[in-house]
């Protein structure tokens, strides 16, 4: 009897112990800021260069919605143009000028909602200053330090070579030297666009072309579903995108320039590099407080283990409230130099006799019925496991014609073989006018 | 005749009549207990003013008494007590007294027509005993002294001043009557109190001779003995032959006879006359201890120093742990102003401060990590330890290094006169522990060790997830105590601790403690007394990672430190008692490694050179007793610190934030080359003054320097947090303390009550910048941010120490807060203002209670409540840079849920036979009663688009368990 009260004992005490420190979870309340407090929290961003144009600001809100996760997932299964893209709570209606120290105003209308952008071209100069001033559209305003441009530095050189990444992954890393023009350039920060060609695998010079379709008709829906040529260029485009990582380096105050600095790093098993890639990297040189409020955001987007959580806190920028309430307002309004170089390569170029990167889709043949039972049949349902008719799928834009389906594939074969629209049809990933900047 | 009882009735009569009573019963009983068991004195609460109220009314009466009546009486041989029969049968006379006064002595006499205190001071005359003509024909006896009936003169002099003057003159002996008021306030102290002569209102001489001889139980003079009468700084020595001659002032005296190799001995001496003690002494220290413990119960009173806590083991056997195991750290915890950060945090936050500014020293070693399983269990054996003294508010002189607290764990001295041994069955460790005798009486081996049989268990349960897992523990202890001779005592200890544990099946985390010291007591003569102390420590840390990428490697982390400390204590008289010595302390840290682990792992080797440093210190206090009232306890500690090379200090540009970019030089040093040295004086000043015997007030004020910091981005502490030696760029931590309190022991010790406040201020305590790397990191000072912490509180303490139900009840109001200012942002948190630290926690309560039903049974009952710490949130997104980022409160802007428990246990003692083998003790306790799930830690998680803060917790249900001890 007490042996048996005693090994019980232990056997709770031990789930509870060992099991709990991994499995006991639950949620809890607490008190959080109300949401209406969370919409008065400003967010600006923006960084006048000494390039001339029309310079942009972004204000937004801060959105109680986490909707981190949603970005950029492609699915096949849902039309490309209704991903929500992004939701961001511009911050509309807003003034915003720019005053440098000799009491100079820019005026910045608002271009598209969050966004506005200089009246006038102008590009900041070395030994000015230039403050931001923002009234919102409640009529708070805002107001950030002023700054002034550092030092400017000239990327001399920009070129890629194969790698190794810290991770111990194979790629190309794109490389920049630079050289301190004016004063002494310390803080350098980069953005890139990148620009790469996309061919689309499973093109064809024909495609469905669905007319009259009434997918309610009875007995059986009715359409119009020809094979025709593809109207437009589809098989060669053009994909560009901005970076959306922060990529920040010091230099020491002794060092003369950076030094096969890696801006990007691409893997060698990455579509983007299959055919042709271009890449323009800016580098701005900023003041040691934009570099530590990159770094410090930079860090709360980071995860940190189990012993080393990172410690998070409240992001401080340099733009304030007039009204000296404190935490009101994120942001940065930073003013740099820049100065841009663009390069250029081919898969080949580094790995000749190897084949391309997978593409990022697998793009399978497919083949399903044409049409479809009538979306307004009534009675008994045949409880069809065929995939989706074509005309359904054609309609949604989800497919791009291959074939006649002479091999007859498919679990329910149907009179033509499809691949998803982003295997046939590249302007689902770029755009198929080729860049102006583009050389072959 | 009267008896004793009647007595007592007529004078709860007086006191009613005199409308005394309404003071309050307590007082009132107390008098009458006294009354009765020490003849007549009025002690304690029945203050000398109170005595002399009560007589001064009746001393009025007396003039119209029968006192003059004239009779006769004739008596031969007879015992005094059948006189005094005698008178009470012939004449109404009535006496009073104890029958024990009256040895056999005879008296003979031959009275006519005399008044009867003619004969009494006759039959008196060679006697102790006084008496006192009271109204109604009543005679009250006294030995030893006097009842006066007129206050002495002078004695308000203070209201009186003119009257004084003319009183001298007109009485040219005034009359200095002897009050005697226990300073001992226990009734059952040991303290023989022996009475001398008689008082004698003819005869008020301001002191009296008091003579007599010494020697040992065989009847052997002990000469060179010397007699001191304590707080008077007056005293003697005996002669060749043990004899001895002292001038006592009148009065009550405390006389203390010690000498080389003879037990200390006390007693109370109240001299009337002249007259001798003859003592008879012996050579055992057995008397010594019950000193000792008398002390210690009235020390939350007595002593000077603030803030201080002890613990014993074998007291606190009763109160409910986690798991049954006893857990003296754990305990601290309920007391006032020691926290963790939650459940199962290892580290101890105390009053405010950080868990690196703790020095935890077990036998002189210090122990880096003194937990076992992330602070669930302590890693000190229970059966070894004696307890632990935590210094919280004025740390003693003789300790530096750590600016928050001192926590003094000892082990027991191994018992030397027979083998023995306790042991203990719990459902997750088994202890033992046994003392083994080597030379009878001088010198015995005690060897602790423990165990957990947690990776066993985890083995043989169905639980498929943690069939992987590993989660083990032991420690063991070794002491050695060996008493060379008479002067002479060696102490050495040897100590290791062991944890392994995975979480993830890939890593496999371990780390360890090591510690040794010897100790060297010597009595180098009747004043002066020292200890030679070395002591070495080692805290490392492991991790193994092997996982499924070739990035497999091995990572270590290690910090070893040697101290030589001197301490030597001079009594330098009665009122002054010195400690002082000096101590030097080296460090050797290697701060990290990491090395590929398998042939095919891609992770570069990479060592961060060792650091190195010597923390020396110089240090003497004083405990001066000013007066009876006032005693102050001054240290002062001089702190030296020296980083050493080998090393390459970088160094940066002023102004600016510490990155890479801005180190502007380097500079190398050679091995053992002096890097940077920091240090300054250190005050440690405390006072202590008695409102009453019962009830003092405290202040206090210290300062302090540390050199060694902890490098934790986690709100507790971790295993794999990492010490950093201070160098050019991280500065040693600073702080300084206040504090006052007010202490009252009640009932003879029984109830202690302490209130105690402080504001503290710390200057240079680190954290780091968000998302700072600290394994590994070369260039850790670029992640460090200095700033200012201040904290304050009020603690309160009641304790109950003795009766059936005992137990304490403790609550702190308590604030900590840190600042972190700067001109750059990134180095500034919170706008750079005042913000609570992560183990900031307003309210703590907590109440440990414990009933005996019988010597056999108890339950006892441990109830804690805690404000739920800080927390960081996030508070939504934003877009920036074209990615989404999250924001996040201000730091610890909410708090996480409070924290509450309760513990239940019953206690079995085995029976008390003699002859029984083994005593055996058992604990069925429950943890966590109430099923309460408290936080162990909050984190978030987006879910659906919304964020969710979940928490994980150790002990949502309640944890029964049931140990097994046993002693033999």
């Amino acid at each position: 009897m007490k042996v048996s009260l005693k090994n019980s004992t232990i056997y709770i005490a031990f789930v509870f112990v060992l099991a709990c420190v991994i499995s006991c979870i639950d949620e809890i309340d607490l008190d959080t800021v109300s949401s209406s407090e969370l919409k008065e929290i400003l967010v600006v961003e923006g960084t006048l260069t000494n390039e001339v144009k029309n310079h942009q600001i972004r204000l937004s809100r801060i959105d109680s919605l986490f909707d981190l996760e949603l970005d950029s997932i492609y699915s096949p299964f849902i039309p490309v143009r209704d991903i929500d893209r992004d939701f961001v709570n511009h911050e509309e209606n807003a003034q915003v000028t720019v005053v440098d120290a000799s009491g100079v105003e820019y005026v910045f209308n608002e271009s598209s909602p969050g966004i506005y952008e200089s009246v006038v071209q102008f590009g900041a100069q070395n030994g000015n200053s230039y403050q931001l001033e923002i009234t919102t559209a409640d009529g708070s305003g805002f107001s950030s330090k002023p700054m002034t441009i550092n030092a400017t530095s000239e990327v001399k050189n920009i070129y890629a070579e194969k790698t190794i990444s810290d991770t111990g992954v194979e790629g190309i890393g794109i490389f920049i030297d630079n050289e301190s023009v004016v004063g002494n350039a310390q803080n350098f920060r980069y953005n890139y666009n990148e620009t790469y060609k996309v061919i689309a695998p499973n093109w064809s010079p024909y495609e469905f072309k669905l007319t009259e379709y009434d997918p309610c008709a009875l007995p059986v829906p009715t359409y119009n579903l020809e094979i025709v040529e593809r109207q437009e260029e589809q098989q060669t485009c053009y994909a560009t995108v901005t970076s959306n990582t922060i990529i920040q380096t010091q230099l020491n105050t002794s060092g003369h320039g950076l030094e096969k600095f890696m801006v990007r790093f691409i893997s060698k098993e990455n579509f983007i590099i299959s055919h042709r890639y271009s890449i323009e990297i800016s580098q701005l040189v900023s003041g040691s407080e934009s570099y530590g409020f990159y770094e410090q955001l930079n860090s709360f987007s980071q995860t940190g283990t189990v012993f080393s959580r990172v410690q998070p806190g409240l992001l401080e920028g340099n733009i304030t409230s007039n009204d000296g309430v404190q935490g009101s307002v994120i942001g940065l309004f930073d003013v740099a130099s820049v100065s841009k170089k663009r390069m250029f390569f081919n898969y080949t170029d580094f790995y000749p006799n190897e084949p391309l990167p997978d593409f990022p889709q697998n793009c399978g043949l497919h083949s399903s019925p044409e049409s479809h039972r009538s979306y307004c049949a009534t009675g008994m349902d045949g409880g069809s496991s065929c995939p989706q008719s074509i005309i359904e799928m054609v309609n949604m834009d989800l497919i791009s014609y291959v074939s006649d389906n002479s091999l007859n594939i498919g679990t329910c074969p149907g009179p033509y073989i499809y691949v998803e629209s982003i295997c046939g049809d590249c302007t689902t990933m770029g755009s198929n006018v080729v860049p102006e900047f583009w050389i072959e | 005749m009267l008896t004793l009882k009647r007595l007592q009735s007529l004078y709860l009569v007086l006191i009613f009549k005199n409308g005394i009573f309404s003071e309050d019963a307590l007082f009132f009983n107390t008098c009458v207990f006294y009354m009765t068991n020490n003849y007549f004195f009025f002690k304690k609460l029945c203050s000398s003013v109170f005595f002399l109220v009560i007589l001064s009314t009746y001393g009025q009466t007396e003039k119209s008494s029968d006192s003059t009546e004239l009779f006769s009486i004739s008596f031969e041989n007879t015992n005094i007590k059948d006189v005094l029969t005698k008178i009470e049968e012939s004449t109404s006379f009535k006496f009073f007294y104890v029958d024990s006064w009256f040895n056999n002595r005879l008296v003979s006499g031959n009275y006519s027509k005399v008044r009867v205190s003619k004969i009494l001071e006759d039959i008196f005359k060679e006697t102790e005993l006084n008496f006192y003509l009271l109204t109604n024909e009543k005679i009250i006896l006294t030995r030893n002294n006097i009842i006066y009936d007129q206050l002495p003169n002078g004695f308000f002099n203070v209201n009186n001043r003119t009257n004084e003057i003319e009183n001298t003159v007109s009485n040219a002996q005034p009359i200095t009557p002897v009050f005697y008021n226990s300073k001992r306030i226990s009734g059952s102290v040991k303290l023989e109190t022996v009475h001398i002569g008689k008082a004698d209102k003819e005869n008020n001489r301001p002191s009296y001779l008091l003579q007599g001889y010494v020697r040992k139980k065989n009847g052997e003079p002990i000469p060179d003995l010397s007699i001191l009468v304590k707080a008077k700084g007056i005293g003697t020595v005996t002669d060749a032959n043990g004899y001895y001659k002292l001038d006592l002032p009148t009065g009550q005296n405390t006389l203390l006879a010690r000498a080389m190799g003879i037990q200390d001995v006390e007693r109370e001496v109240v001299i009337y006359n002249d007259g001798s003690i003859d003592f008879e002494l012996t050579e055992s220290i057995e008397l010594l201890d019950e000193v000792v413990v008398e002390a210690d119960a009235a020390r939350n009173v007595e002593q000077a120093i603030t803030g201080t806590t002890q613990i014993d083991t074998e007291e606190s056997k009763n109160i409910p742990l986690v798991l049954g195991e006893r857990d003296i750290l754990q305990i601290a915890t309920t007391l006032p102003g020691i926290t963790t950060a939650g459940e199962g945090a290892s580290g101890f936050n105390v009053r405010g401060g950080k868990t690196d500014q703790n020095l935890i020293l077990l036998d002189n070693a210090v122990v880096y990590n003194p937990s076992h399983f992330f602070g669930i269990f302590q890693a000190l054996n229970p059966f070894t330890t004696k307890g632990v003294n935590i210094y919280k508010g004025n740390i003693p002189a003789e300790y530096g290094g750590r600016l928050s607290s001192v926590f003094d764990i000892v082990t027991k001295d191994s018992n030397t006169d027979k083998f023995s041994g306790e042991a203990s069955i719990g459902p997750v460790t088994s202890n033992l522990a046994l003392e083994i005798p080597l030379v009878k009486e001088k010198s015995s081996l005690m060897l602790g060790a423990r165990g957990a049989y947690s990776d066993w268990i985890l083995r043989s349960l169905d639980e498929e997830s943690l069939n992987n897992s590993t989660a083990s523990f032991y420690d063991g202890i070794i002491k050695y105590n060996s008493k060379l001779n008479e002067n002479n005592d060696i102490r050495a200890t040897g100590y290791y601790s062991r944890d392994a544990f995975s979480i993830t099946s890939d890593s496999i985390y371990n780390y360890s403690n090591r510690g040794f010291s010897l100790r060297w007591d010597r009595k180098f003569n009747e004043k002066n007394t020292g200890s030679l102390i070395i002591a070495n420590s080692q805290y490392k840390f492991n991790i193994d990672f092997d996982g499924e990428a070739n990035n497999d490697f091995g990572l270590g982390y290690k910090i070893d430190e040697t101290e030589l400390k001197l301490k030597l204590k001079y009594l330098l008289d009665e009122r002054h008692n010195l400690t002082y010595g000096l101590s030097g302390k080296y460090y050797g840290v290697n701060p990290g490694n990491i090395s590929p682990e398998g042939s095919e792992s891609v992770i570069q080797p990479l060592t961060i050179p060792k650091e190195s440093a010597l923390e020396s210190a110089l240090f003497i206090a004083d405990e001066f007793k000013i007066d009876d009232r006032i005693l102050l306890d001054v240290g002062l500690r001089y702190s030296f610190y020296a980083a050493l090379g080998k090393s390459i200090q970088r160094i940066y540009e002023n102004g600016v934030p510490r990155s890479e970019s801005t180190q502007i030089d380097t500079k190398e040093y050679g091995n053992n080359e002096v890097i940077k040295t920091y240090g300054g004086p250190e005050f440690r000043a405390s006072v202590r003054y008695f409102l009453k015997p019962d009830l003092s007030i405290k202040a206090s004020f210290n300062n302090g320097y540390q050199f060694i910091h902890t490098l934790s981005n986690n709100t507790t502490v971790s295993p794999i947090d990492t010490w950093k030696l201070s160098d050019t760029n991280i500065k040693p931590q600073q702080g300084n303390q206040y504090s006052l309190g007010l202490y009252q022991n009640l009932k003879d010790n029984e109830f202690e009550i302490s209130l105690e406040g402080y504001y503290k201020t710390a200057k240079n305590v680190l954290d780091f910048k968000t998302g700072a790397k600290l394994l590994l990191n070369e260039t850790i000072e670029t992640e460090v941010l200095q700033g200012d912490g201040k904290a304050y509180g009020v603690e309160f303490l009641a304790r109950k120490n003795r009766g059936r139900l005992n137990g304490w009840l403790s609550y702190t109001y308590s604030r900590s807060l840190q600042k972190f200012d700067s001109e750059f942002s990134e180095e500034r948190i919170n706008n750079g203002e005042f913000f609570p630290s992560n183990y900031d926690k307003p309210h703590d309560l907590s109440l440990i209670a414990n009933y005996k039903f019988t010597r056999r049974y108890s339950a006892s009952a441990n109830f804690v409540y805690q404000t739920g710490r800080p927390v960081t949130y996030p508070i939504g997104t934003f877009r920036f840079n074209n990615a989404d980022f999250v924001a996040y409160s201000n730091r610890n802007e909410f708090r996480i849920p409070d924290y509450f428990r309760l513990d239940l246990g019953i206690n079995i003692e085995g029976n008390h036979k003699i002859k029984k083998f083994a005593h055996s003790f058992w604990t069925i306790s429950v943890y966590n009663v109430l099923g309460r799930n408290n936080p162990y830690s909050v984190f978030f998680v987006t879910e659906n688009g919304e964020v969710k803060a979940l928490q994980s917790s150790i002990f949502a249900v309640p944890i029964p368990s049931i140990t097994y001890n046993f002693k033999f």
